[in-house]
């Protein structure tokens, strides 16, 4: 396994507050790891900074050696937290686009996937229920063949059979060399995927070990430790 | 890359300025089928007149809604939700900027010949072949005025249209990036921002405005407009030429602020 991630004393300040105060982090390739912290604890900015919608205040960030940018772009799939997609646009136009823009883009790999869910290519996106719109998303992501995956709260806010099938489209279709990063704080859901968490609070990170560590060292899963670590 | 920014880029305009065209060209269609039952009776002028108005509104409009959905394909595209498909792309900032810019430029030219072409339409015959044949002759007699000169005003003319919209556009994408700096209000503070510069700029002009007054004398005012006056060749390429090199100092003023703020400073919601 190779490095494919590596923020060195990486901090982001917005005018009064820090949002990740100097957080040293390393992810390996082919690996599905948990961001995992309460809301505001800076697992955003940080995903942000992955993907170069942020400038860090100091420190570097290096996805596969490189800084963010256009190269790193071409390598890195996101899902942002809110639907991003141009609702005038009809399914298959938004797949041409992504076709377009994306090397790695695996069309058959999204039309396969759309055809399981019964959504038509010519359907405006506009015309989408939210949950479907999500699915879309996930789908136009997950059918790239990126080297990170970075998820931003892909399970928040949908019902609990529509995780079943985020998360089973995430394990089914990332590539197996890449890795995933998932930010969440349903961690019950995602638990059995992960082979990694990471624990942020207050722009700090305060863990980052395997699922089975935290198992043997804790004798509780994830989500008893987080409860515990981020208890009021 | 820049190729497949472009396509999209001119497909999400044509989805939203040929409709408009074609819409203005329908109204000027249907004002030049109601002149054919020209009778002067006053229930032809009431039709004629509303197909008149009709076809103003549809001349401001067109040219209106062009620079509204530049500025706002712009916003919408790099500053809402958009933008996080849109910076996530492997494409540059510049490449993101100048292909918006020259595709606003691009559509806001072509709702001007839109509007040239619906007006032949509206008065298509004899109106419009006396329309033709004085501005044929007024070309005809600019030529045998200033010969060669003609031509080389007409590329300055054309270069100073294209910067000075150019400039424009990047007023506006300069304000929007800035307003994006506000914690809150980002459109609004956009606004104002774009206020204040139009206040600086108008304060700026009167202190020239004074200056120039007050030291007519000192400055050899006179002299020099004797001498503008004595030489109209040398004095319209003088007058495109400071056009095309205020307007290009505004457009890399803008540029940078753009730049340097999407590069920097830039904060999705």
């Amino acid at each position: 396994m190779s490095e494919l991630l590596r923020c060195e004393n990486l901090t982001k300040k917005y005018a009064n507050t820090t949002a990740l105060n100097g957080i040293n982090l390393t992810l390996e390739s082919g690996k599905i790891v948990g961001l995992l912290g309460p809301n505001g604890s800076g697992k955003t900015t940080l995903i942000k900074l992955i993907n170069g919608l942020l400038t860090p205040t100091e420190g570097t960030i290096l996805i596969n050696g490189k800084t963010p940018g256009v190269e790193t772009k071409r390598e890195v799939a996101y899902l942002p937290d809110n639907s991003y997609l141009n609702s005038w646009m009809t399914v298959k136009q938004i797949i041409d686009y992504f076709k377009d823009f994306y090397e790695d883009f695996r069309e058959d790999v999204a039309y396969t996937m759309l055809n399981k869910l019964g959504i038509t290519p010519d359907v405006k996106l506009k015309t989408l229920s939210k949950g479907n719109k999500e699915k879309v998303c996930l789908i136009l992501v997950m059918s790239r063949n990126a080297k990170l995956y970075v998820l931003d709260e892909p399970i928040a806010g949908v019902d609990p059979a529509a995780r079943d099938y985020v998360i089973s489209t995430i394990i089914n279709n990332y590539n197996p060399e890449a890795t995933v990063l998932i930010s969440t704080h349903l961690i019950s859901d995602i638990e059995e995927v992960l082979d990694e968490a990471i624990f942020i609070q207050n722009g700090d990170i305060l863990l980052q070990k395997t699922i089975d560590e935290i198992r043997e060292e804790n004798g509780k899963s994830v989500d008893a430790l987080f409860r515990e670590v981020f208890r009021w | 890359m820049v190729k497949n920014l472009f396509k999209h880029e001119i497909y999400a305009y044509l989805r939203v300025i040929l409709p408009m065209h074609m819409i203005l060209l329908g109204v000027a269609i249907i004002g030049r089928f109601i002149q054919l039952f020209d009778n002067n009776s006053t229930a032809y002028n009431i039709v004629f007149w509303s197909s008149v108005v009709a076809f103003c509104i549809g001349v401001v409009a067109c040219i209106m809604l062009t620079l509204v959905f530049g500025i706002r394909r712009f916003y919408t595209n790099l500053f809402s939700n958009e933008g996080y498909l849109s910076f996530t792309l492997p494409v540059t900032t510049p490449q993101h900027i100048w292909v918006k810019n020259i595709v606003a430029i691009i559509s806001q030219f072509s709702s001007l010949i839109m509007v040239l072409i619906s007006c032949c339409v509206i008065s298509l015959g004899d109106v419009c072949v006396e329309v033709f044949k004085a501005a044929g002759y007024l070309i005809k007699e600019f030529y045998q005025e200033f010969n060669y000169h003609t031509i080389l005003y007409i590329i300055e003319l054309v270069l100073a249209l294209i910067i000075s919209a150019s400039a424009v556009y990047m007023l506006f994408y300069a304000c929007i990036a800035l307003g994006q700096r506000a914690k809150k209000n980002r459109v609004a503070a956009a606004v104002g921002i774009f206020f204040i510069y139009y206040l600086i700029m108008q304060v700026l002009a009167t202190i020239f405005i004074i200056v120039v007054s007050v030291f007519y004398e000192q400055l050899r005012i006179d002299e020099l407009l004797q001498y503008l006056f004595d030489h109209p060749i040398l004095t319209n390429h003088l007058g495109n030429g400071v056009v095309i090199v205020i307007n290009s100092i505004g457009l890399i003023i803008f540029y940078a602020i753009t730049k340097s703020t999407i590069k920097n400073k830039l904060n999705l919601e």
